[in-house]
């Protein structure tokens, strides 16, 4: 059985299960998150052969190959206060989170425990480095006189980034904080010293990459920026976007496969910049990236290639 | 390394949201004062908004991140 843990609301997901459905290999979806309004559990362990889990009414002993897309929340019933709400909560993710984890599938794209460390950024850049990528001059922290001697050295060009993704509602706004260039003069903000900052130098591009590795394929998709938010973080202005297909340097490829295998990723997107010089800047990964919308813009057959990896054997 | 609410990070939202109103304080985090408006990118990044399974504080996750559920997804990682 190759197991979807996946919203139903999820593109990517979907195309994936409309993939092997072509393959003949229809999939079984889960939404942990339908747990437990809409969805129940019960699993019993008795001896060395591991747990019996029942979930949704699916018998999850069969699971060869999962793959891990956009699970929602934990929906839990009307009338619970917001501290039994997150006990429940907190529960329902250590029963079901150990008893997914402790399935006998051979292959996970990926496992979300090794999503989870992928994300740290500082992790990245370091890795990026050590198998030979060039990253940008970064400086993390929260001291301003530190950032400044930064900025002398790497500047006086800078970008500031966050280490999450993040979006708030201010006055009925919703708000992000995209990749943004900033001078050395808003160190002296006191929010500076709040918490922890992301800079870097600023990478002059001739454009961007996004990379979606899926085991040993790899899919690069060359992003040209037409506007100048978009030549910043090009998540800023999609309409300002044009997409091709190009073929990254093999020393790229090779270095990505090294990250990924550290990672223990079989899947992930890395985002470049390609200098004038036509050099390639790792800026970051994204272990769980989306790849629906570049499969539709350029025809990369990404999800073919994750359906392939789902049916191989592991 | 990994916090342990992220050991399995079963909280993302699978599509969502609904960005929480908050009303900044005086002092804010250098990074989140330089947050700009966001347009919803419907089809881009490969979700459209849907409700949310609730909207009290709890934890949601960004591909494997977990966070305050004032945060809400995004879609552009």
């Amino acid at each position: 059985m190759i197991l979807i843990l996946s919203s139903p609301d999820d593109a990517s997901a979907r195309l994936v299960a409309e993939r092997l459905d072509e393959f003949g290999q229809a999939p079984t979806i889960l939404d942990p998150g339908a747990f437990p309004l809409h969805a129940g559990l019960s699993a019993t362990i008795t001896g060395r052969e591991g747990w019996r889990t029942e979930f949704g009414g699916i018998d999850l002993g069969q699971v060869a190959s999962v793959y891990y897309r956009r699970p929602s929340v934990f929906e839990m019933p009307e009338g619970l206060s917001s501290a039994d709400r997150d006990f429940a909560i907190g529960e329902a993710r250590r029963a079901l989170g150990g008893l997914l984890a402790a399935l006998p599938a051979q292959r996970w794209v990926n496992r979300p425990e090794h999503n989870a460390v992928a994300e740290y950024k500082p992790r990245q850049l370091h890795l990026a480095a050590s198998v030979g990528l060039r990253v940008p001059a970064t400086y993390i922290g929260n001291d301003p006189a530190q950032a400044t001697e930064f900025a002398q050295l790497h500047g006086p060009h800078l970008i500031a980034k966050t280490f999450q993704p993040t979006l708030f509602s201010e006055h009925g706004v919703p708000r992000t904080t995209w990749t943004t260039r900033i001078t050395v003069n808003q160190f002296a903000d006191e929010g500076f010293t709040v918490t922890a900052n992301l800079v870097q130098q600023w990478i002059k591009k001739a454009y961007e990459v996004r990379v979606t590795v899926v085991g040993d394929e790899a899919f690069a998709v060359r992003i040209d920026a037409h506007s100048e938010a978009a030549r910043i973080d090009f998540r800023s202005d999609y309409d300002a976007l044009t997409y091709k297909r190009i073929d990254p340097p093999k020393a790229v490829l090779r270095r990505l496969r090294a990250f990924m295998a550290r990672m223990g990723l079989l899947f992930a997107t890395f985002d470049f910049a390609v200098t004038p010089e036509a050099e390639w800047v790792f800026f970051e990964c994204n272990p769980n990236g989306q790849w629906q919308w570049l499969e539709l813009e350029t025809g990369a057959p990404i999800s073919a290639a994750i359906t392939r990896l789902l049916i191989s054997e592991a | 390394m990994i916090p342990t609410r992220e050991l399995f990070p079963l909280s993302e939202n699978g599509s969502v949201v609904v960005a929480v109103e908050h009303e900044p304080g005086p002092v804010r985090p250098f990074a989140a004062r330089l947050a700009a408006p966001v347009v919803p990118q419907a089809g881009k990044h490969d979700r459209q908004p849907t409700r949310s399974n609730y909207q009290t504080r709890s934890n949601t996750s960004m591909d494997g991140k977990q966070q305050a559920d004032f945060h809400t997804d995004t879609q552009n990682d």
